[in-house]
This record gives C-alpha cells, structure tokens and sequence, in this order.
C-alpha cells in the first residue's frame, strides 16, 4: 500500500520516515473518565505532550501510530492539532484495545456489525473527524485468554484488514513466565501434573504457590530442556562455533542469548585485532571461552540432587519432587 | 408522615420540594447505551435531541406534570448542560441522577483493577464516586463538574447479583447515607434480598426505592407487598407497557388498589420508564404523561381515591426527593 492515513490525511509510506509503531497519546480504561483524579486540562495535555512529540521530531522521529482504540480516549482531534503544530505524522487507529474494553454497544455486536464500524473508521472516518484510522487494533482481555468478544473483533480485524489493505496492531494481554525444575523424565515432553508443580513450588514464597494452584493446565507447556558438555575447540582455520553451537546452557540464568551477542562482539574485536583470520579465530575462542565454560558451570549447578541445596536451599531432590 | 421543608437538587439547583408537583421517579431523557456515542451509523444531534425532548417534557408539562426525574445514572447518555437548557425552556423541573449498574453496563475500568488477585471495585470506592457527584457537582467528561445529583441509582443484573452489582449497591447506599440523598435501584431477581444489602448499609428503609416491581416475576413473588411491607419505597415503573415481561395496567391499577388497601399508599411510586431520546437500544415511546392522562382513570377505576392518587404522584416522591 502506498498510501498510509494519518489523521491529517493520507501521506505517500515513504514520507514517513522513521515510526514508532505502537505508541499512546493518552489513555484511559473506558469510564476512567467519571473519574475526576484522572483528568488533565487541555492546557496540562500540550504542555505534557507537545514537548515530548517535539524533542521525538527533533531525534530524527517522523510518524508516531497511536494504538488507542475505540472507548480507550482516542482524541483525534487532539492528534490533528498536535500533528499540525509539531511535524510528526500521528496514524490513529480503528479496533479495540482488547474485548475488556469494549463498551456494551459493541460488546453485544456480532462480527458483521464490528467489521462494518471498523471499514467506516478506515474509509469514510472516525466519528466526526474526517481522519481515517491507519492501523487496526486488536488484542486480549486481560488475564490472558481469548474471550468470545475478542475472538469476535479480531475476526472483524482480519475482515477489514482484507477489505481495506490497512494492517493489524496486535496485543498478546499475556504474562507468560517459567518455572524450571528438575525432572526425573528425560523425554522431550515429560508428563508432570499439577500436583507434581505444587510439591517442586513447596515452600517457595505463597505468591508462587498461588501462581501454580490457579495455572490453567491446558495452557502450560511442558518441556525439558537441555545444555551440552564444554566443546574442547571452538574452530578451525576458517570455520567457527558461537552462541549455543559452541556453550548451550540451562536458561535459568538467563546468559544464553546474551553470550551469543557477546560472542558476536568478541568475533569482531578479535578479527580487527588479530593479523589473519585464523589467528583471530584463536583470539575469539581464548577470550570467550574461559567466560562461557564458567556460565556453563553455574547454569548445571542444581541440576544434580546433590547441589539442589546451594541453588533453591530447603527444596528436595527430583525424586521427592515428583512424588516418587 | 410529615413533610420536611426541604430542597432537592435539581439541575437547575435546590428547589423547595413543595414546589416539584407531580413526579416521575423514573423516567430517562437522554438515553445511550454506553458506547454507542462511538458507533459509525448513530449520530447525536444535539438541537434535534432537544427538539424531542423539549416536545416530550412540555406534553408532560402540560398535562398537569411538574418534575422528571432521569434515573439513569452517570454513564448512560446524561447529559447535564441539555437538561439545564431543557428545564430553563420547559419549565419541567428535572433531577439528574448519579450511580450507574448492572455489572453489564459498566466501563472496564470498574471491572478490570490491578489488584492481585482482581477483585471487584470496593463499595467504598464507588460511594466516594457517586458522593462528589452530589457534594462537588456532577461530572461532564474531563471538561467540569455541574450541579449535585439529585438522586443515586443502581441497579442489579437480572439474572442475579454479581460480586460487582453488590459493591453498586453498597456504594449507592453509602453515598445516600452521607449525602442526604435518596437511592434507587432496579431489582435483578430477587427484590427482598436485594433491599437487605442496603438496608445493611443503616440505610433508612424510606430512603430506598425499589425499581421493576411491576414485572411479572415480582408480582408473582409479591415482591410489591415485601418490599413496601419493610418500609422501602415500591416503583411501578413500566406503567404503560403491556408485554411478556410487565403487567399490564389494569392489573398494574389492581396492584396498587391492593397496596393503597393494606396501607401502604406512601410506599407507592409510580413511573413510565420511557426513553424520551435512545441511541443504541429500542426505545420506550410512551409519553411520560402516560400515567396522568391514561393510568390515573384507572386507578380511579380500581376504587383508589384522588387524595391516595395525589399522594402517590406528588408527596410521595417529594419525601424521597428531599435531602435530609
């Protein structure tokens, strides 16, 4: 598409230089607005916004896309104005930010309804404005799973998004996170239960305890994980090892990714350095290697029962923590 | 029962409630269901909105009415600046309301705190919203605060009280405890229960009005006789609508014959539940002078006497008008 819609109108995609895809001018929770301690005058909303699109504009920034969806405050009046005085293309947006706000006309709306509001918001325009929404907004309610209005207006999305070539801003809503453990099943996909979850997080903190007695177990993904044995040496004349090729860890330490990068950084050091590729191969494995063998150490530490005490102290062995 | 010279607040500020005249407690002006205003295919004009209802609140006028009261809360279309207009052209006294219910129809902020683990917004979070807005003013949407309410309204989901709509109740209750002011709810299914909650609040039992009770389901539960039995005020407020759900007025009439016999003529309220403007839901057409011009012969018919009728139509919701 060659056309992008700012509020001020459409402008061709190469004018919009550098764009910050995801942003918000202002945002509020619909009925936030009954709600007197989160009012801002018009003039507290430019002295705090002008300056910030300013100082944006000034670094090189050229479109800003303003993922507020409808019910959330989107003002594109509001945009129009700060777009013309400071330089910075604003793309508002048609979509919700998520099923949870979505007010009661359209959260009682079927998927014909939403995709006809949100086609009208990107070729007729957005209430009143004239503006056309650039993007379309979607996402999760909050606590994670799809309900039956998200799935609705992402449905509605993905219809406007055809019928009109403007793409989908999408928001996960999601918190997901790890709990690593040892497991005395080595297969790729162990079986574990969420009793055997409870007796790995017993006498963790009661937060995390709760965390894992409310967990949904259809929506956990179990999986072993894996590292390897130090590699003796990294390269050859010409060819080397990095990132997990040459040190696979255990994540729990959370080094692997960053010692990809470094190695990434070393690679380039060394080879600017050294007088020849090969020596510089040689320099990049002796200074990152001692590091990553290290890491490698401390990663595998606790994962044999007689360590699991300096690692998660007060916590059994694999056996005791899976009840067999 | 004594008559207080007292004020209430209309949105033309305190008048003497010896001057409202016949009332009707629960009536809407401009009604929105929330999120409407943000729909591609409805508009809001405003001078044609206050065409109608000016038409509406002078057939009222004209037909022996003195007040309306629009009892639909904060968040569904009030419109505080209209109603000012609306009363100054009319000379019709209109009383605003604040509060807002069921669950359904609230903004996600109310429903979505980050609280760990999410609870529903707190009674006491809800009766400081709805007190500033009789203490300090109503509110206009980040623009100012107006006149005090008049009333507090809630109401409970109909297929029973949520977790949220007890956390309304408590709020509205708490509210008009502190304010002076009066609470009104419409009933979710089951009437006497629900009052309990407030009553639970100290709530006077004359300070409370108890809305729906001219459904079928409440008079089949004689919900009407309990209600009024326990001191609280009973609305019949559907007069005028004859359908699967409402009595019809001739039994409505008979119902309040029966009232007016076991001595509860001052619990009694009558109203027509129209919708002088609605935008995203069906309307109730009826005027709101349906029960003078139509349901007063029939009470008359029913053996019910004009000082009974006066009391029912002007003192009654004079008393629950009035700030203590």
């Amino acid at each position: 598409m060659s056309r992008v819609n700012t509020v001020l109108g459409p402008v061709p995609a190469e004018e919009l230089g550098f764009v910050a895809i995801h942003e918000h001018i202002g945002y509020g929770m619909p009925g936030s607005e009954l709600d007197t301690r989160w009012w801002k005058s018009p003039e507290q909303r430019y002295e705090e916004t002008v300056p910030k699109l300013r100082r944006f504009h000034q670094l090189g920034g050229g479109t800003f896309v303003d993922a507020t969806g409808i019910c959330n405050g989107r003002d594109v009046d509001h945009y129009k104005s700060l777009s013309a005085k400071t330089g910075v293309h604003i793309v508002a947006c048609t979509g919700f930010v998520g099923g949870d706000t979505a007010l009661p006309h359209f959260a009682r709306a079927d998927v014909d309804y939403l995709t006809r509001q949100f086609v009208h918001e990107i070729t007729v325009g957005i209430g009143d404005t004239g503006s056309l929404a650039g993007v379309i907004k979607v996402g999760v309610s909050r606590g994670g799973r799809m309900t039956d209005l998200d799935k609705r207006i992402y449905r509605a999305a993905a219809r406007a998004a055809l019928a009109t070539g403007v793409p989908i801003l999408r928001h996960r809503g999601q918190v997901s996170f790890d709990i690593t453990a040892l497991c005395p099943d080595g297969t790729w996909t162990p079986q574990v239960t969420k009793e055997d979850l409870l007796r790995t997080v017993e006498g963790f903190d009661e937060r995390l305890v709760d965390i894992t007695r409310g967990l949904d177990m259809d929506t956990v993904n179990i999986r072993a994980v894996y590292d390897i044995d130090p590699v003796g040496t990294w390269h050859s004349d010409s060819v080397v090892l990095v990132g997990d090729a040459a040190h696979s860890m255990l994540h729990h330490q959370g080094q692997g990714a960053n010692s990809a990068i470094e190695d990434a950084g070393a690679i380039a050091d060394a080879l600017r350095e050294a007088g020849s590729v090969k020596e510089g191969l040689a320099l990049y494995q002796a200074t990152r290697k001692p590091v990553t063998d290290k890491l490698q150490a401390i990663s595998r530490q606790g994962w044999t029962e007689d360590e699991i005490n300096d690692v998660f102290p007060g916590q059994k062995p694999a056996a005791a923590a899976t009840g067999e | 029962m004594s008559v207080n010279s007292t004020t209430v607040n209309t949105v033309l500020g305190p008048v003497p409630a010896e001057e409202l005249g016949v009332v009707s407690v629960h009536e809407a002006l401009l009604s929105v269901l929330p999120g409407a205003e943000h729909a591609f295919d409805i508009t809001l004009d405003r001078a044609e909105i206050f065409e109608t209802l000016a038409g509406k609140l002078r057939d009222f006028r004209a037909h022996g009415g003195g007040t309306i009261v629009d009892s639909t809360g904060m968040f569904h279309g009030r419109d505080v600046p209209l109603y000012e207009a609306l009363s100054r052209t009319t000379g019709v006294h209109i009383v605003a309301s604040t509060g807002q219910g069921p669950e359904e129809l609230l903004g996600g902020y109310f429903l979505t705190p980050q609280t760990n683990p999410p609870t529903p917004w707190p009674a006491e979070k809800f009766a400081d919203l709805f007190s500033r807005e009789i203490t300090e003013g109503m509110v206009v949407p980040r623009v100012e605060r107006r006149g005090p309410a008049g009333l507090v309204t809630t109401a409970v989901t109909r297929a029973g009280m949520t977790a949220t709509d007890e956390s309304l109740l408590r709020g509205a209750a708490r509210a008009a405890l502190a304010t002076g002011t009066a609470v009104t709810f419409r009933y979710g299914d089951d009437a006497a229960g629900e009052l309990d909650i407030a009553l639970d609040e100290k709530l006077p039992a004359d300070r409370v009005a108890v809305g729906g009770l001219d459904r079928k389901d409440a008079a089949d539960a004689g919900a009407p006789e309990k209600i009024a039995a326990r001191g609280a005020r009973v609305v019949l407020d559907h007069v005028g609508t004859e359908d699967d759900e409402h009595l019809t007025d001739t039994d409505r009439a008979a119902l309040v014959a029966d009232l007016v016999r076991a001595g509860h003529t001052d619990r009694i309220l009558l109203s027509v539940g129209a919708t002088g403007v609605a935008k995203g839901h069906p309307a109730n057409d009826l005027p709101y002078s349906h029960v003078l011009t139509a349901f007063v012969p029939l009470l008359t018919a029913h053996g019910v006497g004009d000082g009974d009728v006066r009391r029912i139509l002007e003192a009654n919701p004079r008393d629950l008008l009035a700030v203590r």
